[in-house]
C-alpha cells in the first residue's frame, strides 16, 4: 500500500472516530442541563483537534522512519488527478455545510451550535475528501 | 457512437524487455508502481505525454504500445 493511500485511510478512520467521539461527548454535555463553562466546551474542541493532529503528525513520522527518513515522492499524475476529484467532491460537502451553518442556522440557532455546525462540516467534507481518495485508491480510475 | 477504450501491450513489452518489472518502468516515467498496474489493467488512462514516455522507454512508436479500439 502506497504511504497516501494509508494516510488517507488512517485519516477517514480518525475523523470518523475522533469526530463521532467528540458530537457523543457534546450532546451528553447538552443533556447533563448543567452550564457548561467556556473553558469546558474550548476544551473538548481542543481535544478533539489536537487528538486529529496527533494522528496526522504519528503517520508522518512513521512514514518517514518507514522510508528512512527519505522525503515522500512527488504524487504521481493518476495521484493528483485522484487528489483533484476528492477535493471537488468535499468542496460540495463544504459548501452545503456552510450554507447551512451561514444562512439558516443563524436564525434559530446561536453560539456554539454555530460552533459545532460547522466543525461538523468541516469533519463531513475532510471524510468525503480522504474517504473517497482511498477508495479511488483501491479500486482505480479511469480518467 | 460505438464505445471505444484505450488497451495497451505494455505487459507483453515488458517481458520482451527482459522482464522489466511495473517499479523499474514507474520509475523511468515518472509513475508509481501502483499506476502502472493500474495502466496495464486498463483502470487508468495516462495523459498522452506520459504514454509517449512509456513508448520511448520501449523504443516503439505510440500506436503499438497504445490502441484505441471497441
Amino acid at each position: 500500500m502506497l504511504p497516501r493511500e494509508r494516510f488517507a485511510w488512517i485519516w477517514t478512520i480518525a475523523l470518523i472516530v475522533i469526530g463521532a467521539a467528540y458530537f457523543i461527548a457534546v450532546t451528553v454535555q447538552q443533556q447533563s442541563h448543567v452550564q457548561l463553562s467556556y473553558l469546558t466546551r474550548i476544551t473538548t474542541l481542543a481535544v478533539a483537534l489536537g487528538s486529529l493532529g496527533v494522528v496526522a503528525g504519528g503517520e508522518h513520522l512513521l512514514s518517514r522512519l518507514r522510508s528512512g527518513g527519505r522525503r515522500l515522492a512527488a504524487p504521481d499524475e493518476r495521484e493528483r488527478f485522484m487528489d483533484a476529484r476528492s477535493s471537488t467532491f468535499a468542496y460540495y460537502v463544504l459548501m452545503a455545510g456552510m450554507l447551512v451553518v451561514g444562512f439558516v442556522m443563524p436564525f434559530g440557532r446561536g453560539g456554539w451550535d454555530i460552533v459545532h455546525g460547522a466543525f461538523l462540516a468541516v469533519i463531513l467534507a475532510e471524510v468525503v475528501h480522504h474517504g473517497s481518495l482511498a477508495l479511488a485508491y483501491r479500486r482505480g480510475w479511469r480518467a | 457512437m460505438p464505445e471505444k477504450r484505450l488497451t495497451n501491450n505494455i505487459r507483453t513489452l515488458r517481458f520482451l524487455a527482459g522482464e522489466m518489472t511495473q517499479a523499474d518502468l514507474g520509475l523511468r516515467v515518472g509513475l508509481t508502481r501502483q499506476t502502472i498496474a493500474a495502466v496495464e489493467a486498463g483502470k487508468y488512462s495516462p495523459t498522452l505525454e506520459t504514454a509517449f514516455r512509456i513508448a520511448e522507454v520501449f523504443g516503439k512508436p505510440l500506436d503499438e504500445v497504445f490502441r484505441w479500439e471497441s
